[in-house]
This record gives C-alpha cells, structure tokens and sequence, in this order.
C-alpha cells in the first residue's frame, strides 16, 4: 500500500461536470470563436454567381460605393511611388509624437468598429449575402489599479444584400466585462506595459525578437510575424517610440507592401502595410495615421480567386479603431 | 481521428473548429479542477481554460499532436488563485469519511480505509506545499499526466519534475510513517 495508491483514493469519486453547465460552456467559446473581429466570415460554398450578384451591387453603389469597397482590378492596390517616402516621414512624426496623456481619472478608450461580408447558400438554389457589425470598446484606466472594462456590443446585420439570411444566425448579446490588468479571459491582456518596455527599439534587435517569438506560429514565420506585431497595435497601447520601431521592422517582412492614401471603415483615410498570404487568398491591410502612426483600422481583401468564392478586389473584412481619452467607463 | 494539433491549426482560420478541442477535454479539466478546488471553482476554471487556450491558439506548438498539457497547464495556472477553496477542498477531505463504492472489491475496501485514516495526514503535507510542487504531485496523481506531459504543462526540465516526484513521494512517505523498503520494492517490482 503506497502513498500514491492512498492519495488516488481522495476524490476519486469527483461527479463529472453537468451537462446543461458544459453545453453553456461551450456556447460561450463558441460565441468568442465566431465574433473574431476582422475575419472575413465566407462561406466555403459562396457560388460564384453569389459572388458576381455581390460584385454588380457594390458596383452599383448600394453600400458606400466603388471605390470605398473595391481595390483595384487585380486586388492589389496602386502601389504608389510616394508610399515608401510617406511611410519614412510618418514614421518620424511617430517617433516624435507624444502618446495622449490619460489622467488617473480617465481612461484611454480604443474601441472597434468592424464590419465584414456574411453569406453562403442552403444548396437548393437559394443563397444569401448580409454585412455584419460590431463595436467592441476597451476602457483602459489611467490608474494601473483601477480596473480595466471591455464593452461588446451585439453582432447586428447591418444590410442584407440580397436573400434571406438563415434565422438561426448566431448574435451576440451585448457584454461587458471587467478585470484587472485587462484579465478578461484569465490572462492579462497582452501586451503589459513591462512587456512593451522590455521590447528592444533597435530595428535588428526587434526584429529578431519578433521571428523568435512567433517561431513555428501561424501559416508561415512572415505571417506570424506581422500578426504578432498587429495583435499588440490593436490594442493602442503600444508607445509612439514603439510603434515607430515596429514599422521600420514590418518594412522588412517579405511580402509587405506599403500603400499611400487607404481608406478604412469610417472613410478616415492613411497608409497601409499590408501582406498577402498565399494560404487563404487574402492580403491584410493595417492601416496607419499619417499624422500620429496609430492604428486606425484593418482591411482584408481578396488577391485570389478560390472556386466558388469572392471576386478578386472583394474586401471582405472591414474595421475602423479609434482611440481617445475619456472621463468615464461603463 | 485527427490529432489535437490539426484541431489547433485549422481553428487559426477557422475559429469556430477550437470547439473539437472543448468535446475533448472539458469533461478531464472539469474534473480534475473539481478534485483539487470543488465544483464551483471547476466550473469556472473549465470555462476559462478554454477561453483562455482559445485566445492563445496562435502559440500553440504545431508539432506537437497532444494538446492536454497545454490545457492542463492553463487549468494549473487558473487554479493557483483559488488557493482557499483548494484549502478548504482538503480539509473536507480530511473530515469525511471516503465513501464506500457499490460492490466493493476487499482490497479496495482495504484501500479505502486506509486513506480515511490518512487523509488528514495527507492534507497536512500537500497544503503547505508550493504551487508547483502540488501541481507536480497531483498532475501525476490525480491527472495522469507523464513526467513529460507534466514537464510541458508547467514549463519545468523534465528532470525537475523527476526529482520532485521523487522527493515528494519520500515526504509523504515520512509523514504517513510508511516503510521506505516498499518504496524500493515498487520500483523493482
């Protein structure tokens, strides 16, 4: 009789878990899962003549209009000979830019605007095509003990382009919650400010920091790579020294292309890096200010044609991130 | 079948495929977290285990076909903060009496005694433990996870975990005032 075998004993007899308590468990990863922000939601099976029908009313200026929503023929947007020169003097602005101060009263509020094409069909002929929304705020207090609040508001078609979305759609409720440290889902949020100021600024030291990190991540080392960097840009936390630093390092990524003059979801307009990834068919798009280098939205477009699915120059996610200092939090 | 790895990967396109990975493993998260800290903190911990993997999927090693230390890891993590209900999990393991099971083998009756008796002396020893010398011990005893499996859920050399185990085992020996010759007759046997 060992001492393993007697502490088997204890709470061997543990009930398994309720069924009603993991089927809300899993509805609510599920929820997370499906209101991944900036993810274009195509179907697989979104037929071509879906796809065309969608092309001719966006052509035809039912949403916002052509130029707002197509890139070009080839979906690769008019490089433009100033871009890179641009991209220098913003990134010099940035560095020279001082982040908005936030008093310990006040908050710095990064909240999300995204909207992205929805649509596929039932198999029998019938198909649909519906834009989605959603805003997400993030409360960040300017007193580190104060809590942090992230607000999501509900996922609401916003315009049925042509059929009859299914009833049975999933749409979120609206939701706050709250934590310290931005501990929403049990973990601080990444980045924390000892992360980011522990990030070297020199362009080789950052960059090899960033390839070591994101090593074995993602569809390919550059993809992850940029990801790992837009992930923390998203947030608005990174310092404008930083954030300078990780636009000389971006610059480098195979594949990346910068663009003059972008628009994103709000109509605001700025440079944008962007890389397409040869895996799904689509080119990512951060879009930057000119004036400050803050993130101020994301497009994903289709580069590829895959069978069945959205016209090349379909920009099939959208969003818009605006950042300022306010009073209050929910 | 496919592999917790290919679940992972394909939900880094495809968010929505992450849920495979809760059929799999919720029920073992669930329970182990009950074991160590009570229902409610179980449920909590097995809903933010997953939230939590989920926001992390990205990280998620590709080659590696097994996703149960990651998540055990992450339920590890969560349940250092609730250290009082993981007391007081032990003291009313301490007090109770184990209960019987229907068509009760002798030896597991034998074992069963046992245990009663030395609860509290179990209690004792694994409550003051640290954090990681009890996630190693009860890993292994109530987890089933391999030294391995173990080395990778709590970012620790495999031969830390070794060592530990070994450690452990010899203090919970002393405590119980169990022959240290079984001990040896175990690993011979």
């Amino acid at each position: 009789m060992d001492e393993l075998t007697l502490l088997r004993e204890i709470g061997a007899d543990t009930q398994e878990p309720d069924d009603l308590s993991l089927r809300r468990h899993r509805s609510t990863l599920l929820r997370q899962a499906g209101a991944e922000t900036a993810r274009p939601r195509r179907r697989a099976f979104l037929r071509v003549g879906v796809a065309a029908a969608t092309v001719a009313l966006l052509a035809g200026g039912v949403i916002v209009g052509e130029t707002f929503w197509r890139s070009g023929e080839s979906g690769r947007p008019a490089a433009s000979a100033n871009a890179a020169a641009v991209l220098e003097r913003a990134t010099k602005v940035t560095q020279e830019q001082a982040d908005p101060v936030v008093g310990p009263d006040q908050y710095l509020k990064v909240s999300t605007k995204s909207r992205y094409l929805d649509g596929g069909d039932f198999g029998d002929g019938r198909s649909f095509a519906t834009l989605v929304d959603r805003t997400s705020d993030l409360y960040v207090p300017g007193d580190r003990n104060q809590q942090w609040v992230l607000a999501h508001g509900p996922e609401v078609v916003s315009k049925v382009l042509f059929g009859e979305p299914p009833a049975s759609q999933p749409l979120d409720d609206d939701e706050i919650r709250r934590a310290h440290d931005g501990a929403f889902y049990g973990a601080p949020m990444s980045p924390t400010a000892e992360f980011l100021a522990s990030l070297p600024r020199d362009t080789d030291e950052l960059r090899a920091r960033v390839y070591a990190d994101t090593k074995r991540q993602g569809p390919s080392p550059d993809s992850a790579a940029l990801a790992y960097l837009a992930d923390m840009l998203r947030t608005g936390l990174v310092p404008a020294d930083l954030r300078a630093a990780f636009f000389e390092v971006m610059k480098t990524v195979p594949g990346v292309e910068v663009t003059d003059d972008t628009a994103v979801l709000d109509g605001r307009r700025g440079i944008a890096i962007g890389r397409a990834e040869p895996v799904n068919g689509g080119r990512k798009e951060l879009v930057f200010d000119k004036a400050t280098g803050l993130l101020i939205g994301e497009r994903e477009v289709v580069v590829e044609e895959l069978p069945d699915g959205l016209p090349v120059g379909t920009v099939a996610g959208f969003t818009a991130v605006t950042t300022t200092v306010v009073d209050e939090a929910p | 079948m496919n592999d917790d790895n290919e679940i992972v990967i394909r939900s880094w396109e495809h968010p929505t495929a992450f849920a495979a990975l809760f059929d799999r493993y919720a029920t073992t998260i669930y329970r182990y977290a009950a074991r160590r800290a009570g229902t409610t903190v179980a449920d909590d911990v097995t809903a933010e285990t997953f939230l939590v993997a989920f926001e992390r999927r990205r990280a998620f090693d590709p080659e590696v076909p097994n996703a149960r230390p990651w998540l055990f890891g992450i339920a590890s993590h969560l349940l250092s903060r609730h250290a009082r209900q993981q007391a007081r999990q032990w003291r009313a393991y301490a007090r109770a009496p184990l209960p019987e099971a229907a068509g009760e083998h002798e030896d597991r009756t034998v074992a069963r005694l046992d245990a009663s008796a030395r609860t509290a002396e179990l209690a004792k020893v694994i409550t003051d433990l640290d954090d990681v010398d009890r996630d190693v011990l009860l890993l292994h005893a109530w987890g089933d996870l391999s030294y391995d499996e173990i080395a990778t859920a709590l970012e620790i050399p495999i031969g830390t975990v070794r060592s530990k185990l070994h450690r452990l085992r010899a203090r919970l020996r002393e405590q119980l005032d169990l022959p240290t010759r079984e001990l040896l007759e175990e690993n011979h046997g």
